[in-house]
């Protein structure tokens, strides 16, 4: 059997309700800082839940023409600049015409999002099927001038993990010399926000926007909603050493599972869950006492939060009193098909500065979550390893594991 | 002008066997029978209105999933699919709903937007709800989602379920589509079960590679891009089509199709799973 070649993260980009580069959305995740607002771009006084972690301004890279960027749509606008700032920080956007750079994006209702934005504009395009000729990973690879494989993938909110282990296994198999794998998402629309909210799956805490995500506390009522993009360049070690790139992460570990129990509801049982975290930390070679930070996937739903926490109990047994856990979605709303993503980014946050995001608004800790949480302040920690859940609609269970490299 | 570096250093290739199949095509009154019996009986269909409010491509594609393992020859039951996978590419997945749910939300406002089409309309839809059926525990997600979203698909899968360093689940590819050209409401679904090719084994077998090989780039002419349509009709006349063919994936890279018919089966499940091409509008084929 041969050698499993190492695989990292040599390039970051993203634009987020907290920052558009990694420095600012570093500095927002470990000061606490909630991006959550009341819905400014659309009337919400109808909607059940009236608030959301927006991206308002999504930034044109340099070199691109703002006139003709602006006529993008603002999920293509998104993922440009994520993409292009992933390759520009990776140190392969002069070479990417000539190195085969593939693309795995997490996008979950492209089309739905589509048809939305132009019926609102009083656009017919989802009556006349033949307009809709280019996907956006398609779009993406004409624009950026890429030329490996590209695919768009949706295992719901566990999309970004499910691309970056897509992406891995591509370098392994030789495919491409380097990959952009993430997430983009722009679900805070009329009726995605209508649509989460009516499913009662949305907090309601519309009069205190900045305290409604509350992952793991006894008073969270549901998600908040958010949106924006993370993408990162994933090449072999030995492709990035010959560079001299800069890495960020050993991609060291992927796990997914199914619940097949629900197409909303987390599952009562939590051995899928457990089995797809053991997945992967066994894939990375690790132990439970090896992992120094869990990102939860925990979004403030009642059921969601005390299902992950079994969950980690389930895995870390006696170490589930020990590992820190938070959930940077209390600052961040969900992102959906984009939040594994950014969580990944909170991880390799935690294993560069050496600090860990906490979980915001957690004032009185669930006792059905009886974790090791970062409570409402960053906490100064060493750590080698962190762990990423992220689970799904239709009943996604995945987890990543980043190692720092040495 | 882009270079084609792909040929010059290509990767390795993904080899997968095809256990099972089946070719799902139905109008809208097959797929509303669909709904309340959408095959052979294969352990228990999810409670309530789970397939009442499915896409027509999850009821199509859940279809092809059951007629295949109806037709596999294989002593398939409850539990045999626990650690599968489960892939689905539909294609423009909610197109009549959105429309139907536009109206009602200009219309009623917030309120009037149904909280299931979130559920049931994602890309990820018709995986989650098969791999409910079926109780398979292993990944499932969904790719691509537009005009190619198949080829996508079978570049997911080839990462997926292509054998090496532990990475050998078994897995259900769905491909679904509304019927090209056809009235609002007809389907196209190709469903197999495939799993990392075994030496000498006797099924019809897929290779998913990131450039051409030597005897696919001799013959790339005759090969246009991949069209779920004539895959399809490959699977379902196995015999006649025969030896080997190819596909270029306008996403990047190539499939490749290889069958050697006088050893692909045993004769007495070749007999159970010939296809009947008489049907004009549900023709199902396990191969």
């Amino acid at each position: 059997m041969s050698v499993r070649p190492a695989v990292w993260i040599t390039g970051v980009g993203a634009a987020t309700p907290l920052g558009n580069d990694y420095a600012r959305i570093a500095e927002a995740l470990l000061n606490g800082r909630s991006a959550v607002g009341r819905v400014s771009r659309f009337d919400v006084r109808e909607h059940p839940s009236q608030i959301a972690a927006q991206l308002d301004t999504i930034p044109c890279p340099s070199g691109w023409n703002p006139a003709a960027f602006s006529r993008y749509s603002r999920i293509e606008q998104l993922a440009i600049w994520c993409c292009s700032a992933a390759l520009r920080d990776a140190g392969w956007w002069d070479r990417r015409e000539t190195a085969r750079i593939g693309l795995v994006l997490g996008v979950g209702s492209e089309w739905m999002l589509a048809w939305e934005e132009d019926s609102l504009r009083g656009g017919q395009r989802a009556r006349h099927p033949e307009e809709d000729t280019e996907s956006l990973v398609q779009f993406l690879r004409r624009t950026l001038g890429i030329g490996g494989p590209v695919l768009s993938l949706s295992a719901a909110c566990a999309s970004g993990n499910c691309a970056i282990a897509q992406a891995r296994r591509w370098i392994e198999l030789g495919w491409v010399d380097a990959c952009l794998a993430g997430g983009c998402d722009l679900a805070v629309t009329p009726m995605s926000l209508a649509g989460f909210g009516n499913l009662r799956a949305l907090s309601r805490r519309n009069d205190n926007p900045q305290a409604a995500s509350r992952p793991f506390d006894v008073e969270r009522d549901g998600f908040v909603m958010g949106e924006g993009g993370t993408v990162f360049v994933l090449e072999s070690a030995a492709s990035a050493r010959n560079r001299d790139a800069s890495p960020y992460a050993h991609v060291a570990g992927c796990g997914a599972s199914s619940d097949a129990h629900h197409m909303v509801i987390p599952s009562p049982d939590p051995k899928p869950a457990i089995a797809c975290m053991r997945q992967a930390l066994a894939d990375a070679g690790v132990a439970p006492g090896d992992v120094g930070y869990i990102n939860a996937h925990a979004t403030g739903t009642p059921v969601g939060d005390t299902g992950e926490a079994r969950v980690i109990q389930g895995v870390f047994g006696e170490w589930a009193k020990k590992v820190p856990v938070s959930s940077t979605k209390s600052m961040t709303g969900h992102l959906l098909t984009a939040a594994a993503a950014l969580e990944a980014l909170a991880c390799i946050i935690a294993l560069h500065r050496q600090a860990l995001p906490p979980t915001i608004n957690l004032d009185h800790p669930d006792p059905e979550c009886d974790l090791c949480h970062v409570a409402n302040q960053a906490m100064e920690r060493r750590t080698r390893v962190a762990a990423s859940n992220s689970f799904g609609f239709g009943g996604s269970n995945t987890t990543l594991v980043l190692k720092a490299v040495a | 002008m882009r270079s084609e570096p792909m040929i010059e250093r290509p990767g390795r290739a993904s080899e997968l066997d095809i256990l099972a199949s089946a070719v799902v095509r139905a109008d809208a009154d097959q797929l509303g029978r669909l709904r309340a019996s959408p095959g052979p009986r294969f352990g228990e269909l999810p409670s309530g209105n789970a397939l009442k409010l499915a896409d027509e491509q999850t009821v199509a594609g859940l279809s092809a999933v059951l007629h295949a393992i109806a037709h596999s020859g294989f002593d398939w039951r409850p539990g045999s699919f626990h650690d599968w996978g489960v892939l689905a590419a539909p294609q423009f997945l909610g197109r009549s709903t959105f429309l139907s749910a536009f109206e009602r939300f200009s219309a009623e406002g917030a309120w009037g937007v149904s909280p299931h089409i979130v559920p049931h309309r994602s890309l990820h839809s018709v995986s989650g709800m098969i791999s409910l059926v079926l109780q398979a525990h292993g990944p499932n997600f969904g790719v691509g989602g537009g005009p190619l979203a198949a080829d996508e698909a079978f570049l997911a899968v080839a990462a997926i379920g292509s054998g090496e360093h532990g990475a050998t689940t078994p897995l259900w590819l769905v491909l679904t589509q509304p019927a090209p050209h056809g009235r609002p409401g007809q389907c196209h679904a190709i469903a197999m079960a495939l799993s990392a090719s075994q030496p000498g084994s006797p099924y019809p077998r897929l290779r998913v590679r990131p450039s051409r090989s030597t005897w696919s780039a001799s013959s790339a002419l005759a090969h246009p891009c991949f069209q779920l349509e004539t895959f399809g009709e490959v699977l379902e006349s196995p015999t006649s089509a025969g030896a080997e063919m190819a596909w270029r994936l306008a996403c990047g890279g190539w499939l490749e199709y290889c069958f050697r018919g006088d050893s692909r089966k045993p004769a007495d499940t070749e007999e159970r799973v010939r296809p009947s091409r008489s049907s004009a509008q549900l023709a199902e084929v396990g191969t």
